[in-house]
């Protein structure tokens, strides 16, 4: 029904073909999956397919037309949703609905039940009026998905819907795309979200353009049988540590710390669990992820080189990090109230809560980009309202989004990042030449930032953030939108810091982040909701009926219940 | 201490020279529209008037007229003249901009020279409205033509005509002795396009900073936000002039326009000059939380300045209140120095009282825009 | 078969809602015509008046005090008297007068003896139309003093013949007739660019334009669904400069709104289709308004013929002054405002307009892309 034949797309000769040789025949009623780390070359497919680039080589058929000489054909029953969602902000959600159903040339008499099935399909009629703008992303992304079915296409393509989307949102737009399957609809659904790919019918594994595996899920996740493990018993002070000697062991493909637990994925043929003395191991169902991370190679780096060349933090009696009594007030809105708690040094303090909690108003505020209402933060003893220079000075920062300067060189951000630190000299020049080194970033010294691949941006933004050896880094959701391979590395970063004494804090929505933190605060409705070890926390909300919780149920039940005061 | 806050600031402006220079996009702003802008619109300054089309009714009888007439045909200024027929067609002619002006010399002219109890002829002159500049000056044109034409018809005939004793004003035009506009205008131009530079470069880079993210980066680091503030004014005002010394080149290889004062003068004033142009755009800037806001703030401020600076028509025509209000304006300020220095000679003294309301400006505006960075934290 | 007009009209009612919502655009159409007008009307004049202009008497009898007395009698000068020629000198230097009357020391006993006597006028050159002016000005004074002298000083009778002049269509010589509907030509200019070089960019970068390349509508339904929405906006400016124009500031309208209507309109429709097209062009927002400003304000105001003279620039600058179409609406709006309606006229310059304006919108359909490449 769709063929891609031995499709070939280059930009320049600089950088390489974004696809190469891709040659695959999807069948219609089924989803089709499109999975790779950032840069494989996903979204470049997906426009192929919307016949909105031309291939450099090959060809792309759509139910027999040709996407580049008969691009015409193809629009009337094609549903498309870009990466940003395809929306006018300052439409409303029904204006959105109508102008898609009058592009599309829906007739004007099935017009009302159309809309009317399509507002009840995505739950969102009691929002019609409501600007696109001020919908939450998981909103957005329904009412994106409803203007690509206006007129029941025959392809849907979607290109990365749940980027930047809560878990129980992708949840249902996942619900919704598997409802139009019987219909005889061909999907072909790009994402970053493993857990959505092991869904799909089929799934086609790109790496760099190249095609790695096209099948069913199961084709990935069934030879990993039998080789991940679970180790249990490790001490809570001692995960990292152990984590990372694992990761040294040639016979581990992968490792990543789940609560109290670590959980492995072996190389075929390993000798067994003895290496893992003295802890228990058990046998675990293999997942996706598993699967995708194998055939991707496994974690590339197995020891971060900060574990062995950054200088230890000489222990010191001050608290790195103490929030007292912090509040912030927006006219008579508190965003943060009283909120009080020291960090440990060498210590991961995720800071948790939904959004508009005042999570962010409290980070801002002890990294001093905001000014408390009432109380005072303090970083390595300062004062960040007395002395903000000598404070800031202490700290290493890293923004959500990659946030250095893409139009300078590597080396032009580095040098620009130590010398606003106070570096000069000499030891500007080997802070410089020491990140350059540890993280590899040496063959990219001239290029621009900007330009780097994702994984490269990642390790520039630490490394930017590091040069001055700080005592405290502040992460501001720090892996969001990052492949799993790039996010495993990241935190191999982090945990040899926090071996070397850097203190962390760190904010985030994404679960298996706040599963490496050894303490966690929930911050709800601007006061701390509550505050413990990631596995009491899911203690609290153990119960008769959810015996196992997960992280996310813990988060989810004790948010509600701050709701809801009984 | 003080060590720390200069190492700082040093790598603050290299990068901040960096991140402009390394855009393509802003390298080609700081060139090549200046560049292209200068050339074109140096051309574009004419107010003479030439190739002017003007019509003639000759209703006369004699041949004064006709003779008055021919010393037209030799101005190159009148190469577009043409003859009427018919009193009725000066309308149309005028309406319709076949003409900017009509002349009419009625049926008695030369009789009434001949006349010498007459009280003297009269030519009728109609000039188009609509044409605020053409129409004076093409009016003294024709005045002084005819004038000088008779004059000369007397002295052939040797008739006494112009030699007669009287009070004569003797006009000289300073520096600038054949009133040539590209000469007074190269100078002000400079001005202006400098100033489109430069509040560009501005309002840009903190919006543009806010947008990519980079400006919380720099706010949790231990510079302050002065020190911010101060790095962003020093490489603006550093790229402008550079812009502004390849403008001072190209007036004086292609027009031969140059400093009529010392350099150091020059120097001195233009960078105050640009000092308060980028503390509007960085006040601009600290208000906008996107660079298209940010750009909208930099075209409701550029057309009313450089309307107000006296570059277009003399700041003296404005009325008073306007005129207040042009105090504010920096170019204002700036163009009677850069006319001063680069066509009369202006003393430093005189100078100087033309660069202290620069130097409030720039105070006001650098230091709003640093409030309002501070008020963002908030 | 679709509906062609359908989909148009949807095209163009999401511009609609998009226009409603977005305050920048009600300030570029609304906000920012008013200021500028407000501020063009007043400050553009050749009109002048008080010009500061330096009097050195040399000659200390009374003759020259007369003659000073009638110089400060007047409107046009601000008379400051000097002490010595190199006072004034050094003040004119200093841009403090704009230019000089020197009464040399013996200008009462030239005069009494009934030799030609000098006055001498040194103006500031740099200040071209304002030393043109002020010479005719001065020279008037003189005459008008020597007309209001005793007869015993015997002054000749200057030359027989006398050039009577009459400026049409604005016989009370105010220049703000003519300045203020040029004022209009500058500002719709500015607005038309503006208004659409932001909106095709903000597609691009907002990704709703990758979701209309997968529709099938036609580039060109796209290209007039944005230009008719902005064009009523626009309209909705010319409104308002109209109003202030005539009411404020008083300017005569002796043309037929509809002829007033009609050249508007086709300015404002070739505008639009410039920042139309520099928008398809950059699809970056920031690009866009950047080349909008560059091209609208200044080139607008150098070529629009009023302050500069078109005809006596080179020709290679002249043949670039005609992708401009200010100065082919400044003539209509001028002729409309100040004479009435000339129908030749407007439509020689009606015609030219609609040139350029097909020009730039075969050219930005042209780049306009299929696809994302």
């Amino acid at each position: 029904m769709i063929r891609i034949d031995s499709v070939t797309k280059s930009w320049n000769s600089e950088t390489g073909p974004a696809l190469r040789g891709v040659t695959v025949d999807i069948k219609p009623g089924r989803i089709t999956g499109l999975v790779g780390p950032d840069g494989a070359g996903k979204t470049t497919l997906i426009r192929l397919l919307a016949g909105l680039l031309e291939p450099t080589s090959g060809s792309v058929s759509v139910f027999g037309f040709d996407t580049v000489r008969q691009t015409e054909s193809i629009k009337p029953f094609l549903g498309y949703m870009p990466q940003k969602f395809g929306l006018y902000e300052d439409l409303t959600v029904l204006e959105n609905l109508e102008l898609y159903a009058k592009l599309r040339g829906l007739p004007k008499s099935d017009r009302p039940a159309r809309l009317a099935e399509l507002l009840r399909f995505t739950a969102l009629t009691p929002f019609t009026g409501r600007l696109a703008r001020r919908l939450s992303g998981g909103m957005k992304q329904k009412l994106g998905l409803a203007c690509a079915l206006i007129t029941t296409p025959k392809l849907l393509l979607l290109d990365e819907p749940g980027v930047g989307v809560d878990p129980l949102s992708r949840r249902e737009l996942w619900r919704m795309v598997a409802g139009l399957m019987n219909d005889g609809v061909v999907v072909v659904w790009s994402t970053a979200y493993l857990d959505e790919a092991e869904m799909c019918d089929d799934v086609l594994l790109l790496n760099a353009g190249e095609q790695l595996y096209f099948g069913p899920p199961s084709g990935l996740t069934d030879p990993m049988k039998g080789r991940v493990v679970r180790v249990l018993g490790i001490p809570e002070r001692e995960r990292r540590k152990t984590l990372a000697r694992f990761l040294r062991n040639e016979d581990v493909r992968d490792g990543v710390i789940q609560g109290d637990a670590v959980r492995l994925v072996l190389r075929p043929g390993a000798a067994g669990t003895a290496s893992f003395e003295p802890y228990r191991t058990v046998p675990v169902p293999p997942s996706f992820e598993d699967g995708f991370i194998d055939r991707l190679g496994g974690i590339a780096q197995r020891e971060s080189p900060l574990a062995r060349d950054f200088t230890p933090i000489p222990k010191s009696e001050k608290p790195p990090v103490t929030a007292d009594g912090l509040t912030k007030r927006f006219g008579a809105f508190t965003a943060a109230d009283h909120v009080s708690f020291t960090i440990r040094q060498g210590e991961i303090l995720g800071l948790l809560g939904p959004n508009g909690a005042g999570k962010s108003t409290t980070f801002k505020m002890l990294c001093g980009l905001l000014r408390p209402t009432e109380g005072a933060g303090y970083i390595s003893g300062w004062n960040l309202r007395r002395a903000p220079s000598r404070a800031r000075s202490r700290l290493g920062y890293m923004a959500q989004k990659f946030s250095l300067y893409p139009d300078l060189s590597v080396r032009q951000n580095l040098d620009f990042y130590a010398g606003v630190y106070g570096l000069r000299g000499r030891r500007h020049r080997s802070a410089v030449d020491r990140v350059i080194s540890m993280f590899e970033l040496g063959p990219f010294r001239t290029v621009s930032a900007g330009k780097l691949p994702l994984g490269f941006k990642q390790r520039l933004s630490l490394a930017a953030a590091l040069m001055h050896e700080p005592d405290v880094l502040f992460l501001d959701e720090p892996t969001s939108g990052v492949d799993p391979l790039t996010r495993r590395e990241f935190w191999g970063h982090i945990n040899a810091l926090v071996e070397k004494g850097v203190t962390v804090l760190v904010t985030t929505h994404f679960m298996d982040e706040a599963e490496y933190c050894d303490r966690i605060i929930l911050i709800n409705n601007g006061r701390m909701a509550a505050e413990g070890t990631p596995d009491s926390l899911k203690a609290r909300v153990r119960s008769a009926d959810l015996p196992e919780p997960t992280l996310e149920d813990a988060f989810i039940r004790l948010v509600e219940r701050g709701r809801d005061p009984r | 201490m003080l060590i720390t806050v200069l190492n700082r600031l040093r790598y603050l402006i290299v990068k901040e020279m960096l991140v402009t220079l390394r855009d393509p996009k802003s390298r080609v702003i700081l060139v090549l529209p200046p560049l292209i802008q200068i050339i074109l619109f140096s051309y574009a300054i004419t107010q003479e008037v030439r190739n002017a089309s003007v019509a003639v009714l000759n209703r006369d009888t004699g041949v004064e007229g006709s003779a008055l007439l021919k010393s037209f045909g030799h101005e190159p200024t009148f190469r577009r003249l043409f003859y009427l027929k018919k009193e009725s067609e000066i309308d149309s002619v005028l309406d319709e901009r076949k003409a900017t002006a009509v002349m009419v010399i009625p049926p008695d002219f030369s009789g009434r020279l001949a006349d010498s109890t007459s009280y003297g002829a009269v030519i009728n002159l109609i000039l188009d409205g609509r044409r605020p500049n053409a129409s004076p000056i093409l009016s003294g044109y024709i005045q002084r033509i005819v004038q000088q034409s008779m004059a000369e018809s007397y002295r052939e005939r040797g008739v006494n005509g112009s030699a007669s004793p009287g009070v004569n004003v003797v006009t000289r035009h300073w520096f600038n002795p054949n009133l040539i506009p590209r000469e007074s205008f190269l100078p002000g131009l400079i001005c202006i396009l400098c100033m489109v530079v430069g509040i560009n470069l501005a309002v840009l880079s903190v919006a543009r900073e806010r947008e990519i993210g980079t400006f919380e980066q720099i706010l949790v680091s231990p510079l302050t936000p002065a020190e911010i503030l101060f790095g962003k004014a020093f490489n603006v005002v550093f790229l402008t002039s550079l812009t502004a010394g390849m403008l001072v080149a190209v007036i004086r290889l292609f027009f031969g326009v140059t400093l009529k004062s010392s350099p150091f003068l020059f120097f001195i004033s233009i960078e105050t000059f640009l000092l308060s142009i980028v503390g509007i755009g960085l006040f601009i800037s600290s208000l906008s939380t996107t660079q298209q806001q940010a750009i909208l703030g930099a075209i409701l401020v550029l057309p009313p300045a450089i309307m107000l600076s006296g570059f277009a028509t003399p700041i003296e025509n404005m009325p008073g209140w306007l005129q207040t209000v042009t105090a504010a304006d920096p170019v204002r300020w700036f163009l009677v120095i850069v006319k001063g220095l680069f066509l009369r000679g202006m003393s430093a003294a005189a100078v100087w009282e033309n660069l202290k309301p620069l130097v409030v400006i720039s105070v006001l505006c650098l230091g709003a825009a640093g409030y309002m960075f501070r008020r963002r934290m908030e | 078969m679709t509906n062609r007009w359908e989909l148009f009209g949807a095209l163009v009612k999401k511009e609609t809602f998009q226009i409603v919502r977005d305050p920048s655009c009600i300030l570029v159409a609304f906000v920012m015509p008013l200021i500028l007008l407000f501020i063009f009307g007043f400050g553009l004049s050749l009109d002048m008046k008080e010009v500061r202009t330096g009097i050195v008497l040399e000659d200390r009898g009374p003759l020259a005090a007369s003659l000073y007395d009638a110089f400060r009698a007047t409107d046009f000068i601000e008379a400051v008297p000097f002490g010595s020629r190199r006072d004034a000198a050094s003040a004119i230097a200093d841009a403090k007068v704009r230019a000089i009357v020197v009464v040399p020391n013996d200008f009462s006993r030239r005069v009494r003896l009934g030799e030609s006597a000098d006055i001498q006028l040194i103006t500031d050159g740099c200040e071209t139309n304002t030393a043109t002016v002020l010479e005719g000005y001065v020279t008037g004074a003189v005459s008008t003093w020597i007309a209001h002298q005793r007869d015993d000083l015997q002054f000749p009778r200057s030359s027989k013949v006398s050039v009577v002049s009459r400026i049409r269509f604005n016989p009370e010589v105010n220049t703000r007739n003519a300045f203020v509907p040029c004022s209009v030509v500058l500002i719709m200019a500015i607005v038309g660019i503006l208004l659409t070089a932001l909106v095709v960019a903000r597609e691009w970068e907002r990704g709703t334009m990758e979701a209309m390349l997968a529709t099938p509508i036609r580039k060109s339904e796209m290209a007039f669904g944005k230009l008719v929405p902005y064009y009523v906006l626009g309209m909705g400016s010319m409104v308002i400069c109209t109003a202030l124009s005539r009411f404020f500031f008083g300017v005569p309208l002796r043309g037929s709104l509809g002829a007033l209507f009609l050249s508007s309109s086709v300015f404002l429709a070739v505008a639009l289709t410039q920042g139309f097209f520099i928008s398809t062009v950059t699809k970056n927002q920031y690009l866009a308004s950047m080349a909008a400003l560059i091209l609208s304000f200044l080139p607008n105001y150098f070529f629009a013929g009023i302050v500069f003279e078109i005809d006596s620039m080179p020709r290679a600058v002249q043949a670039v002054s005609c992708v401009f179409p200010a100065r082919y609406f400044a003539d209509c709006l001028l002729t409309s405002f100040m004479v009435g309606d000339v129908w030749p006229l407007f439509l020689r310059n009606i015609g030219a307009m609609c040139v350029i304006g097909l020009f730039f919108f075969v050219a930005a359909i042209r780049v306009t892309p299929k696809r994302l490449e």
